[in-house]
């Protein structure tokens, strides 16, 4: 995990990037952060830059974080994607763990964050 | 008005209590430090009373959280609410002590927004949880105002459902409520799954 990787952190609280952003680079400096703030802004992003791990939100303006996700899913197949989010529903996590995302529940921890960059 | 039995408030009452135990727990998660919690509170009640019920005077300065949630049995308003003068502190509990004043006053709105998304939800998302229904929220919204003004959105003329609790961050004399405001309509749908489920 010490590698260069990129990973794409979409989240609508310029807060919730924030401690992904610390927590990350707690851990591997060497990675490279690209951030958004919505589902427009990710889709964009990810047209010009192939990343290796993408945490989204779930309740975010415009796509949710699942509609999100499969809209990845469909264009970027082979990427790795976690919905880290605060809406902690059953419903949602079956959802997620439906297509293949992995689960995370916010508050955004040290832990949290370790989990998320070894997807 | 509503009658409900002993045993349906009882219903209620735990259920109420398992969801804001899991936000307590979060918000133990997100500023380490630890959260007592009071036995929640359910009150029929005009809008105008309800300040009285959570014994907040009419001129404090407050400042909440709000987020409209609906699904087939639950349709709520719910609200995380401190006293204003609190509301930094709190930030700089949740940002970190190294925080300087000028980037907690910056970040103040953002953080707000997010303690009381990551809160709400994890209370709304453990009473979804016991109702198996997928419950939708809206986006945060952060506002300040006097306390008078809480529940002017609430329609006066109707009684309301108000659940609340109060918690304390014992170690830094901050309190704060989670309120949950439901229409009666919406609080017997609620309660008929709720006890279904509970009941089997």
């Amino acid at each position: 995990m010490g590698t260069n990787k990129k990973i794409l952190v979409v989240d609508d609280s310029m807060i919730a990037r924030m401690f992904i952003v610390r927590h990350i680079d707690e851990l591997y400096k060497n990675w490279t952060i690209l951030e958004a703030a919505g589902a427009e802004a990710a889709l964009k992003i990810l047209e010009e830059s192939s990343v290796d791990v993408i945490s989204i939100d779930y309740n975010m303006p415009g796509l949710n974080g699942l509609e999100l996700a499969k809209k990845i899913q469909e264009l970027y197949s082979s990427v790795k994607i976690a919905l880290l989010t605060a809406n902690i529903q059953d419903t949602i996590r079956k959802e997620a763990e439906d297509i293949g995302l992995v689960f995370l529940e916010k508050p955004i921890t040290a832990e949290i964050v370790k989990k998320l960059v070894e997807l | 008005m509503i009658n409900i039995t002993d045993l349906q408030r009882d219903a209620i009452t735990e259920s109420i209590n398992i969801s804001m135990g899991k936000a307590a727990s979060t918000f133990n998660s997100m500023i380490q430090e630890h959260i007592a919690l009071s036995v929640p509170k359910i009150n029929f009640v005009s809008s105008e009373e309800a300040l009285d019920i959570l014994q907040l005077p009419e001129e404090k300065e407050v400042c909440y959280i709000k987020q409209h949630f609906s699904g087939t049995y639950f349709t709520s308003e719910a609200m995380l609410v401190f006293a204003q003068d609190e509301s930094l502190e709190l930030v700089k509990l949740f940002l970190g002590e190294e925080t300087s004043v000028a980037d907690m006053t910056t970040l103040e709105h953002e953080a707000m927004s997010e303690i009381g998304n990551v809160l709400l939800n994890a209370c709304i998302g453990s009473l979804s949880n016991i109702l198996k229904d997928r419950i939708s929220g809206t986006l945060p919204i952060f506002r300040k105002c006097k306390a008078q003004t809480l529940f002017l959105n609430e329609r006066k003329e109707e009684v309301i459902l108000l659940i609340f609790v109060d918690f304390g961050i014992e170690s830094k004399a901050i309190k704060g409520y989670i309120v949950l405001i439901l229409e009666l309509d919406s609080f017997i749908k609620f309660k008929e799954q709720l006890l279904k489920n509970l009941m089997g």
